[in-house]
């Protein structure tokens, strides 16, 4: 592989320069650069500088993903301790970057962060992180909870 | 600033395709937007948190879900734990919650075959659509089914008709099929290339197909090899496969035990277990799986004789027990149901390499099940079949007040609910005890004081002879009891002795005093010492009123109530002779747990179970002087458990006591 490097703009004009193996984690580079192999700066119109420079800290550290179930696990445990440095805004911010730059597994990754969020969240709690506005009236609510009790509401339901 | 709605609804639809199952009614109450949303995409479908199994069952002809975490099991240095629970559900569009004896699962829908065998329904949960099939005829109700698809996701029913003349041979099979596409039923002409024993009670449904179990039975005059195969129903071509292998190798040609089960949607799992070695359940998955072709390997071999825990009475034997299993934590779950003394418990048993074993109980309700009542004053005082709690509640104030009681119950204990002269409610607690039931010494006492909301052992007089706990009734605030006095004597040459006398009488416990009261005389002569049958009962809530019947004139029954009754005094007066034999009609089978009378009436009500083809039903014997006999059809039972209603109080009276925990 060569070490060839690659310059990244973000929208708000800040550069990053990765090697050419890190900017292929963003697939949407990877497309570039097989239509034009002679691209070495490349402006990301949807992305802000503080944003991109998070998703290039991740693709760095998954540039080489080894089968080890060693290395699998130091991976995963740096993934959570990634994850546990953003609030749920920079993750929405996070999640939209990924999905625009096509980085598949930070997509997973947030996704799946922000599923155990809600997890663990009443539906009061999820509207007031979210943002989501209630848009039910106390029957209907009343209704969907019944309509759905065959799947167990994990708040229902006493921890250990 | 971003907030969750200036994502795409793909975007939001992958974010909630990781939340876990457990969720779903809580982001489907969030908003509409939502809710519409997790209706297109499959919620949970990436969490794969392979230790969480959702399951259904039917129970007490209701549909189940079973939530069962095994997440905790099987860690290093962390005590097990199994995270469980069951609910019975309301299903949508099902408005008088039809009752259900059968559900069979496909591809996330539930295909459920009502009680009266006049309907079928298929539920989907996750969209809470359902969509009523009604049958070419009525089902018979050994009927059964299997839901499936075919290539084109098209899905059909297989419905296998019972046929009570062909059940013996059994060599063919009627199939009817239900098309999703058509909405119709038409005839299958098929039949798999196998002898076999209803093969249609195993099936299971994996990727659209149906497996079943064959079996061919090679006899001269003596069974000589039996030969169990798999055969898949292939939906697409609607023809019955090739015999599959399932390759265990039974050690003589006599009974054993195979049951299917699923390795979540994508494998098959088996369990064997053979007669010989009973104790050696064999499980396998398959690797391969397809309408004409398999691979097995092996997945656990448990030796259940060096497994700690397992109830005495565990069987794989006479009815087909069903299992799953859990490929990462490496065990089997069984269910089953258990009986703790009068009480069902559904059962988890999960079972492992290496002699592990853990039971859950999986409980049955929310609704905690009763198995006594008690009335007194408008309370009622019911008794939880767990043996473990009990709890007085003031219908007509809808308040109610638990209890906890010193120890576990005995399911014979007996209980009595009253109240002194201050009007402080107490509760009677009689222990059974088998040791000092059989050595003739009185049993033990508690009391539950509601002022100080405590038990103490109570050290009551016990001068009598034989105290009947369970005939007890309560009026006034005290509760009377029947009691008994035996005169014996030898009989010469003869070990048993000879009764010369019996004497009943009445016994009552003062909860003012808490002591026994004297012995009240009951106003019946006997014929002669032997077995005498008595009832008690109120009139209205301030007389208490007697039957009696003498085994040499049973067909006489004899009803008194009182004139006056007090802790210490009572007095007699005759109200009604039935003589039973003059009455058509009147069942005479049971001698009555349970009656009550109507004074202006003179009648006499008399409660009984009358078994038909349609189902069991309560009936009331009401019964008067003169021959007078009606008999009401007061309401169907769904637990045909023969057994008379007994009743726990004559007209309720509301009561304005608080029961506040």
């Amino acid at each position: 592989m060569s070490s060839n490097k690659i310059v990244l703009t973000s929208s708000d004009g800040e550069s990053f320069e990765v090697e050419e193996v890190v900017a292929r984690k963003l697939q949407i580079v990877g497309h570039m650069l097989e239509d034009d192999c002679v691209i070495n700066e490349i402006p990301l119109q949807n992305v802000t500088g503080d944003i991109l420079s998070m998703v290039i800290e991740y693709c760095k550290t998954h540039v080489d993903e080894e089968e080890s179930e060693e290395a699998q696990t130091k991976l995963k445990t740096w993934d959570e301790e990634f994850m546990k440095k953003f609030d749920i805004k920079t993750l929405l911010q996070i999640i939209l970057a990924a999905n625009y730059l096509n980085v598949k597994g930070l997509l997973d990754l947030v996704s799946q962060t922000i599923a155990d969020t809600i997890k663990d969240y009443t539906p009061e709690q999820i509207r007031e992180v979210f943002g989501v506005e209630n848009d039910y009236t106390e029957e209907e609510e009343a209704e969907v909870r019944k309509e759905n009790a065959w799947a167990f509401d994990e708040a229902d339901t006493p921890k250990p | 600033m971003t907030t969750i709605s200036d994502l795409s609804e793909d975007l939001v639809g992958e974010i909630l395709s990781w939340v876990p199952f457990t969720s779903l009614t809580a982001v489907r109450s969030t908003c509409k937007k939502w809710n519409a949303l997790s209706k297109n995409h499959i919620f949970g479908r990436k969490t794969a948190s392979r230790n969480q199994f959702l399951e259904f069952m039917v129970a007490d002809s209701r549909v189940c879900s079973l939530r069962l975490d095994l997440q905790g099991i099987r860690n290093d240095d962390v005590e097990d734990y199994v995270d469980s629970s069951m609910k019975q559900i309301t299903i949508p569009n099902n408005d008088d919650q039809v009752e259900i004896s059968q559900v069979y699962h496909c591809d996330g829908l539930l295909l459920c075959i009502a009680k009266d065998n006049s309907r079928l329904f298929v539920w989907n949960p996750y969209l809470g659509q359902t969509k009523w099939i009604q049958p070419r005829n009525k089902f018979h109700k050994y009927d059964r089914f299997a839901l499936g698809y075919d290539n084109n996701r098209n899905h059909k029913i297989l419905r296998f008709l019972y046929d009570e003349e062909n059940n013996e041979s059994c060599r063919r099979t009627h199939i009817d099929v239900y098309d999703f596409s058509s909405d119709s039923w038409r005839v299958l002409d098929v039949n798999p290339d196998c002898d076999i024993i209803p093969f249609y009670l195993s099936g299971v449904s994996l990727k659209g197909n149906t497996y079943f179990f064959g079996q061919e039975v090679t006899q001269a005059s003596k069974v000589t090899n039996i030969e169990t195969c798999l055969l898949c129903f292939d939906f697409t071509t609607e023809r019955f496969g090739p015999r599959l292998p399932l390759l265990f190798h039974p050690p003589c040609p006599s009974f054993e035990t195979v049951t299917l089960s699923w390795v979540r949607d994508e494998k098959l799992a088996v369990l064997y277990n053979h007669y010989v070695t009973s104790e050696i359940l064999e499980l396998r998955i398959s690797t391969k799986i397809e309408p004409n072709a398999v691979l097995w390997s092996s997945f656990l071999t448990v030796d259940m004789s060096v497994v700690n825990g397992l109830p005495d009475d565990f069987s794989m034997y006479f009815e087909a027990k069903s299992f799953f299993i859990d490929e990462e934590k490496k065990v089997v779950v069984l269910f089953d149901s258990k009986v703790i003394e009068t009480c069902r418990y559904q059962m988890a048993y999960i079972v492992g390499d290496d002699g592990y074993f853990k039971s859950v109980n999986i409980g049955v309700n929310d609704q905690v099940e009763i198995s006594q009542v008690y009335h007194c004053d408008g309370l009622l005082l019911c008794i939880a079949k767990n043996n473990s709690s009990l709890m007085v509640w003031n219908p007509y104030l809808g308040q109610t007040k638990w209890i906890r009681p010193r120890n576990t119950f005995h399911r014979a204990d007996s209980f009595a609910l009253g109240y002194d002269n201050n009007r402080n409610h107490k509760i009677l607690r009689f222990l059974y005890d088998a040791e000092r039931n059989r050595t003739g010494q009185g049993w033990v006492i508690d009391v539950y004081d509601f002022s100080s909301d405590s038990w103490r052992v109570l050290d009551v007089n016990a001068d009598w002879d034989e105290l009947f706990y369970q005939s007890g009734v309560s009026l006034k605030g005290n509760s009377y009891f029947f009691a008994r006095e035996v005169t014996t004597e030898a009989e010469v040459g003869k070990e048993d002795l000879l009764v010369t006398e019996i004497e009943d009488y009445l016994l009552c416990f003062d909860v003012t005093t808490e002591r026994f009261g004297p012995r009240l005389s009951l106003p019946f002569n006997h014929p002669s010492p032997i077995f005498e049958y008595l009832t008690l009962s109120w009139a209205r809530d301030d007389k208490l009123a007697v039957l009696y019947s003498h085994y040499d004139t049973s067909e006489i029954y004899e009803i008194w109530i009182s004139t006056k009754i007090e802790p210490n005094a009572v007095s007699w007066s005759t109200f009604l002779t039935v003589d039973k034999s003059l009455i058509n009609g009147f069942s005479t089978f049971y001698d009555p747990m349970s009656f009550f009378i109507d004074e202006e009436k003179k009648v006499a009500v008399f409660f009984d179970i009358k078994g038909t083809e349609t189902g069991c039903y309560q009936i009331a014997c009401i019964i008067g002087d003169n021959g007078y006999f009606k008999s009401v059809n007061i309401g169907v039972i769904s637990n045909s458990q023969w057994k008379q209603g007994k009743l726990v109080c004559s007209s309720y009276v509301p009561s304005l006591v608080q029961l506040q925990d």
